[in-house]
């Protein structure tokens, strides 16, 4: 707390230099947008030097009183260029303001508090509302993806409101979290994946981002480097995700509608055997006989998938006078899934209003209740998951038993049920399987700012994130997970996270200096409690519910609950607009650690120098802007277990209906914070006042004391012991463009890349190298590289798989070939393009998103790339099999693995592929109907394209996957995991 | 100062030295370690524990597969269903990554920690020395057990090398409960492993309390030294130790073969694994119900070779009486615990719940231990003549309960022709040959197969039965773990 007392020390010698006293006159006039000519509402004007300032009103009128005829007024708006006029004793000036370009004046969220895009030194990247409603999303993560450098977005399935991958800036820790830390308007908001808590059906969580609804975002900001994530100090390691949302503005009234409708496919599906195909080479196999035409010829796939349905509907008002301000939103949206019986519907609300008591108090209150009531299919990880099992399922089994009832692959009736692996098929499946899913979350947030006289506010915000999850599975007596009396369960997860956060700032301008500082405290807690029963044996399918099973199987109940507490303190000091400086600091505690390093320190500086300001700049035209800025700082994760460092005896081991105990943890009182120290230097620029202007630049993040699950030999009776060891580095270059090229009132041409380079290292790894499943962890090797046995074809002579042995020679004994590291799951480089036309009426936007140099380990292929290893389905590249008349063939002999052994469908490099790839993300064309047509209203109509197509080389359905939200060194292992969706959405916006 | 001013300072300065958010989380599921064990209730809490170690492996999965892999991996029986590490025991390939097999490794070392924290406290207890002594047998009995079933499974059989200097596995015999005690030891070698096995259950003998099968008995360590006397042709002994539980007339055969598998912890049972239906590890995909069971995952198939076994326990002499009669016979362990007769069509049923999975895991029962007996009793003898009626006596007690002899009505008649005697022999070979027979189908897909034929010298799927590709790899994060520790033969 030492340093917070001289922060504060500060801001009192900085107090008594403030106060003034002065003769006052008035000034008057307009201000108007200089290209359309219509007034501009809620311009502010501030004296320079003062603290004085006025707004203009709904007629972009305003009135300031100025201490003398020689003040200087300054107009700054969002989206325009800041306007200065000296009054010169005049007493009406009227302004024409120009659209911003560059949007250096943009205001961005910074977490505590503001800046002016053009004053940031730390990296933070800005995604506005427009941006993000580009494409069509379910959640409000995915559209970030593709959208700025440095932010790798990956998803985790197509199936709606899977959880998604996000990625700032690589892959930060080992075992420990690594996704980003989520704070909407301020608050930090659970954001772990929810649900999946069945034992049987085992449905994968359900992201709780779900619930926003991108309309009613104002921008996403995404605090990259140390010095701007460090205010979040402990768990800014990961960098944060600022979501903003919309508020009401003083004017006139508005009332916004949006409405939309479409139709989605799975992006790709799989080519797979038919019936005579399959028999073809089970015969060869098996050296059978069978005769295909005794046995169906069933397309499962087609069966599982449908033509999947979006419509969305949303309306807000918003408006206010000077006193207070509202915005009032609501929307509705159904989607159904291509997979069936996937569904989502969404219902959201937001209520805010803002109310300014007097010129020193203002209050605010935001209410955001939503509900998503989910149609879950199994994970892709499941046999029962619709589309896993059509891929596998063999196709010579009937959809329909010979008597018209659907097959429940048990039946003698059907021949082919001797083929099938699992009782139920994938269409019994549908008709038996009832899994549902509701995420009730209601937001709330209250806050208090309070401007003492002297240049100082005091804000305090209080939040609640109350979130409820609660599932239920019904599985009828005819499928997989019933048979054969009926399997039931259902769980109820709730989390209530209290939040209070406490900042003081003093912002001051004088001379040449502008200061603005920050103190902080902020209180958080979150506590969990989750039940849950399951059951079996019901009278009827028709029954839902568990109050009908007449076994109870199962059933529990947990409270969990952890605490963060943050001290932080942040100053911001400019000296002649040109030379700036930020100095931050959070002093962190966390109940997840043991009492002597429950703390952690986390500084960060930044420096920036508005090189363009300089004199010498001012003949050098075409550069219009250019700050270097370079940051160095820490920033902390605690991303482990609520009580990784207890020693525990774990209850629950039961036996025989007698309780048990066992130790389930052992104690580590050394255990602390895992740290990230990022360097970071960067580049701004615009170039032709603006029309060209962007950013680079580069990082280096190096994470230490990672809390390392580090193995100990398994003969302990342990695998692993958590230790703050090991240190991993990411670095890489970000480059973002955007360039305006024709910006006239009938014709507008934008065009944006960014492109980020992406290299991963595990600098020390003191406990040795460990692998998970096809995934290793080596020092100086990237996390999660791919450590195979190398996979060398088909051996012409016999048709044996044939992989690399010790000295590279081909050899068809799998375990005499050597695991090797192949590659690795990052990519070299990854994110997007685009561009925007608007002529007259007609806009359309285009973009892309691309990804080079990552490797997925294909799991899928082990099961139906295999030459036909069990009974499962094949793709259709396996028919390219060896046999004696086919000696050049891609694809080893089938063989029947009880006799000869396994013929290649082990684990190895044939698995491995690159999923390098292009995918046209969104295309979207809109037509804004001319004033004349529809009164005074603005009227636009749509048509959206989302996921519309993808090139690459990965043999998998989707390449932009990978297996969980959690996944570090598992990354890019993927098993069936559904594509992403192609939408089609068409929609109208009415504005009154 | 102004009251509102007063009150904002107060409120200003409340807001940044408020609550304490960090001491209140308190772990709600689990005790502090170091509360330990002290009581008699703490020390059956942690016994529990310890045969929950065993019935469930650290990954989830049913103990279940300590008895289905001794069978997959030989020619009574293949998978074919979709688990990969299954399919490689199956087709006797299998790799160091193979998560079932390290699941099955880290489980039991998981269980023999829980035994030692036990073993290593009970001196601190103050009880009567029989509660002592009690808890002290079933730990002892749950470390035999899993280092008896880690040595089937990690290392090459009894006999490989003459003096059974071949690499066991790591005995840790104490206690780890902070990460100062953590340790990397080598392999012992089988010689050593089986001694240790044979001290603790010889320490364990006599001091059980517990007489109920679902947890450790006096009997069960009886049974398991028998088992262990037979795969290391100690004869003598086997005998001894089995005939002190045939001789026991605590235990009983049920009246049908079903009768066993139908109830649990009957007089038949020995030692079994508990179920029940609200504690079963992974129901649906390895219990042996799930596995084997024709009404759920179907994935294991009883073999060809295993079906024309079954066709042999009628010899052609005793074929060729019953036809002189007009009699004929059932095997009711063909015709009620098997569905289907055709190879791959073709399913065991001694795991019958299929709603809920709950079926124990047969460890060990009063067949065994006839057979076992048997078996001993005519390996012992020098000929035919010398071995004793009893031995015959017990397989006959086995055949006349599964087989239904009857006459040309379908009525039931004297069983007694189906019985062996010294006569139906040449040779003690012969009658040697019929218990193992017997001993096949008896005790189908309880988990014996595997060793049986290893123990007889006799080839496993076609595999020579000391060949390394019937040993399970040392999983591959042990081996990155601890240097110590040498891989198995074809697996480098």
């Amino acid at each position: 707390m030492l340093f917070m007392r001289k922060i504060l020390l500060v801001f009192i010698i900085n107090l008594s230099f403030l106060f003034l006293a002065q003769a006052q006159q008035t000034v008057t006039g307009s201000v108007t947008d200089a290209e359309t000519e219509e007034p501009l509402i809620g311009v502010s004007i501030l004296v320079q030097g003062t603290n004085s300032g006025a707004t203009t009103n709904v007629d972009g009128e305003y009135q300031v009183e100025v201490p003398d005829a020689d003040a200087v007024l300054e107009f700054t708006f969002v989206g325009f260029r800041t306007v200065t006029e000296e009054v010169n004793g005049r007493s009406e000036i009227n302004v024409e303001m120009f659209e911003d370009l560059q949007e250096l004046d943009d205001v961005v969220v910074v977490g505590f508090g503001t800046q002016s895009r053009r004053n940031i030194i730390g990296s933070v990247s800005s995604i506005n509302n427009e941006t993000l409603t580009e494409s069509f999303s379910t959640t409000i993560d995915k559209a970030l993806q593709g959208k700025t450098a440095g932010v790798q977005v990956t998803s985790t399935s197509g199936v709606l409101g899977a959880p998604v991958s996000v990625r700032v800036r690589g892959t930060s820790s080992i075992n420990a979290e690594s996704q980003p830390l989520y704070v909407v308007d301020g608050v930090p908001v659970v954001s772990n994946e929810l649900g999946g808590n069945f034992g049987v059906g085992g449905e994968g969580g359900v992201n709780p981002l779900i619930n926003l609804n991108s309309n009613d975002i104002e921008s996403v900001e995404v605090l990259k480097d140390a010095s701007a994530a460090s205010v979040y100090g402990s768990r800014g390691a990961n960098g944060v995700v600022l979501i903003t949302t919309k508020s009401g503005v003083e004017g006139q009234s508005e009332l916004n509608i949006n409405m939309s409708t479409g139709f989605s496919n799975p992006t790709k599906e799989y080519d797979l055997l038919s019936g005579p195909e399959y028999i073809e080479m089970y015969n060869y196999a098996y050296g059978a006989s069978l005769d295909p035409d005794n046995f169906a010829d069933t397309d499962w796939a087609d069966i599982v998938t449908r033509t999947g349905s979006v419509q969305n509907y949303g309306a807000n008002v918003s408006g206010g006078n000077e006193q207070t301000q509202y915005y009032i939103s609501g929307s509705y949206s159904i989607e159904e899934g291509y997979a069936r019986p996937n569904q989502l519907e969404k219902f959201n609300a937001l209520a805010k209003v803002n109310h300014k008591f007097n010129d020193r108090l203002n209050v605010s209150l935001s209410v955001n209740p939503s509900r998503s009531d989910n149609n879950r299919i199994p994970t892709s990880n499941q046999v029962s998951a619709p589309y896993t099992f059509a891929a596998l399922e063999a196709p010579v089994i009937s959809q329909f038993l010979p008597n018209g009832e659907p097959n429940d692959g048990i039946s003698p009736d059907d021949p082919g049920n001797a083929f099938a692996g699992f009782n139920g098929t994938p269409y019994s499946n549908i008709l038996g399987n009832n899994i549902t899913s509701v995420t009730n979350q209601v937001n709330s947030n209250g806050s208090l700012t309070y401007r003492f006289p002297q240049n100082l506010e005091f804000n305090t915000t209080l939040a609640v994130q109350y979130l409820q999850n609660r599932e239920s599975a019904r599985y009828a007596t005819y499928t997989t997970d019933g048979y054969p009396d009926g399997f039931g369960s259902a769980a109820n997860d709730e989390f209530l996270n209290y939040s209070w956060n406490n900042t003081l700032t003093y912002q001051n301008e004088w001379d040449e200096h502008a200061v603005t500082a920050t103190v902080g405290a902020t209180f958080e807690k979150t506590d969990q409690t989750f039940f849950n029963v399951s059951g079996n044996t019901f009278a009827s399918n028709d029954l839902p519910t568990l109050n009908s099973a007449a076994e109870i199987t199962g059933g529990g109940s947990f409270i969990d609950s952890y605490g963060f507490q943050n001290n932080l303190a942040r100053l911001t000091y400019g000296y002649d607009d040109k030379y700036l400086l930020t100095l931050t600091g959070s002093y962190n505690g966390s109940s997840r650690f043991p009492d002597d390093n429950r703390y952690g320190f986390f500084p960060a500086a930044a420096i920036g120098w508005v090189v363009s300001d300089e004199s010498f700049m001012d003949d050098i035209d075409p550069i219009s802007f250019l700050k270097l800025r370079t940051s160095y700082g820490i920033t902390g994760n605690a991303g482990i277990g609520n009580f990784a460092y207890l020693g525990l005896l774990g209850a629950g081991g039961n036996y025989a209906d007698e309780p048990g105990l066992a130790l389930s943890q052992l104690p580590n009182e050394d255990l602390g914070w895992e740290q990230s120290k990022q360097f970071d230097v960067g580049l701004e620029y615009g170039l032709f006042d603006g029309t060209i202007n962007g950013s680079i630049a580069y990082y280096n993040k190096v994470n230490t004391d990672l809390l390392l699950a580090v193995p100990v030999s398994n003969t302990n009776g342990f695998t692993s012991f958590t230790r703050n060891t090991g240190e991993m580095m990411n670095e890489g270059f970000e480059f973002d463009i955007n360039a305006n090229i024709i910006n006239e009132p009938d014709l507008a041409w934008t065009v944006s890349a960014n492109i980020s380079t992406l290299r991963n290292e595990v600098l020390s790894l003191p406990a040795g190298e460990f692998s998970q499943g096809e995934n290793l962890v080596r020092e100086g090797e990237p996390i999660g590289s791919f450590y195979v046995r190398e996979y060398l074809g088909v051996d012409s002579e016999n048709g044996d798989a044939l992989f690399a042995d010790e000295d590279g020679n081909p050899t068809s004994n799998y375990n005499a070939a050597p695991r090797k590291i192949l590659s690795n799951p990052h990519p070299e480089f990854f994110g997007g393009f685009g561009t925007n036309v608007a002529y007259k009426g007609i806009d359309a936007n285009i973009n892309f998103q691309y990804s080079y140099g990552n490797e997925v380990y294909w799991a899928d292929g082990e099961f139906m790339a295999t030459n036909l290893s069990s009974v499962w389905n094949q793709q259709t590249s396996q028919l390219d099999y060896w046999t004696p008349d086919n000696t050049d063939a891609s694809v080893p002999e089938p063989r029947n693995p009880g006799v000869a052994g396994l013929n290649g469908s082990q684990s190895s490099s044939r698995y491995l592929q690159d999923a390098s790839y292009l995918r046209l993300k969104s295309l979207e064309v809109g037509y804004t109907m001319p004033e004349r047509l529809v009164n005074e209203y603005d009227v636009r109509v749509f048509a959206q394209g989302t996921n519309l197509l993808t090139f690459t080389d990965y043999e998998g359905l989707d390449p932009e996957v990978t297996p969980s939200s959690g996944a570090n060194v598992t990354q890019g292992n993927v098993f069936f995991q559904l594509p992403q969706p192609r939408t089609l959405l068409f929609g109208i916006q009415l504005g009154l | 100062m102004s009251r509102l001013k007063l009150i904002l300072v107060t409120i200003v300065i409340t807001a940044f030295t408020a609550c304490d958010v960090l001491d209140s989380p308190e772990p709600q599921q689990s005790l502090p370690a170091d509360e330990g064990l002290e009581t008699v209730a703490d020390f059956e809490s942690a016994l529990n524990g310890a045969y929950n170690n065993v019935q469930e492996f650290s990954n989830g999965d049913n103990s279940g597969q300590l008895a289905f892999l001794n069978d997959i991996i030989t020619d009574d029986a293949v998978w074919t269903g979709s688990f990969p590490t299954y399919v490689e025991v199956s087709a006797q390939q299998m790799s160091p990554s193979n998560g079932s097999i390290t699941g099955q490794w880290n489980g039991a070392y998981e269980a023999i920690n829980s035994a030692n924290i036990i073993l290593d406290n009970l001196d601190n207890l103050e009880a009567d020395q029989a509660v002592i002594d009690d808890f002290r047998g079933q730990a002892l009995f749950i470390r035999a057990l899993e280092y008896y079933y880690l040595v089937q499974y990690f290392s090459l059989p009894w006999g490989a090398t003459a003096d059974n200097s071949h690499d066991g596995v790591p005995l840790q015999l104490e206690s780890v409960t902070s990460d100062e005690d953590f340790s990397n030891p080598s392999r012992a070698t089988v010689q050593e492993v089986y001694d240790q096995i044979i001290t603790d259950l010889e320490t364990a003998d006599g001091l059980i309390q517990n007489t109920t099968p679902n947890k450790a008995t006096n009997a069960a360590v009886t049974g398991l030294l028998a088992r262990i006397a037979l795969i290391q042709g100690e004869w003598t002994e086997a005998a001894n130790y089995a005939g002190e539980i045939t001789g026991d007339n605590a235990f009983s055969l049920g009246g049908s073969v079903t009768e066993y598998f139908q109830s649990e912890l009957s007089d038949e049972s020995i030692f079994e694994i508990q179920h029940t239906t609200q504690d079963v590890p992974d129901p649906a995909n390895t219990s042996l119900t799930a596995v084997y069971n024709p009404g759920t995952r179907d994935d294991i198939q009883i073999s060809q070779p295993f079906l024309d076994a079954t066709d042999a326990l009628i010899t052609d002499d005793q074929q060729t009486a019953l036809d002189a009669v007009d009699q004929s016979v059932e095997d009711t362990r063909v015709t009620q615990l098997l569905e289907g007769t055709t190879a791959g069509d073709s399913n065991s049923l001694k795991y019958e719940d299929v709603v809920n999975a709950a079926d124990n895991v047969p460890i060990m029962r009063l067949s065994e231990m006839m057979l076992t007996r048997a078996e001993a009793l005519a390996e012992d003898a020098n000929t035919l003549l010398d071995v004793p009626q009893e031995a015959f006596d017990l397989v006959n007690e086995i055949r006349t309960r599964a087989m239904i002899v009857t006459d040309n009505n379908g009525a039931p008649t004297d069983p007694s022709i189906i019985e062996y005697d010294q006569a139906d022999f040449n040779d003690k070979e012969e009658f040697i040959d019929a218990i193992l027979l017997e001993r096949r189908v008896e005790l189908a897909f309880e988990g014996h197969r595997k060793t049986d034929l290893q123990r007889r010298g006799e080839d496993v799927g076609g595999t020579a039965w000391d060949a390394p590709n019937l040993v399970f790899p040392i999983p591959e994060s042990q081996i990155d773990a601890n240097d110590n520790i040498d891989q198995n033969d074809g697996y480098n």
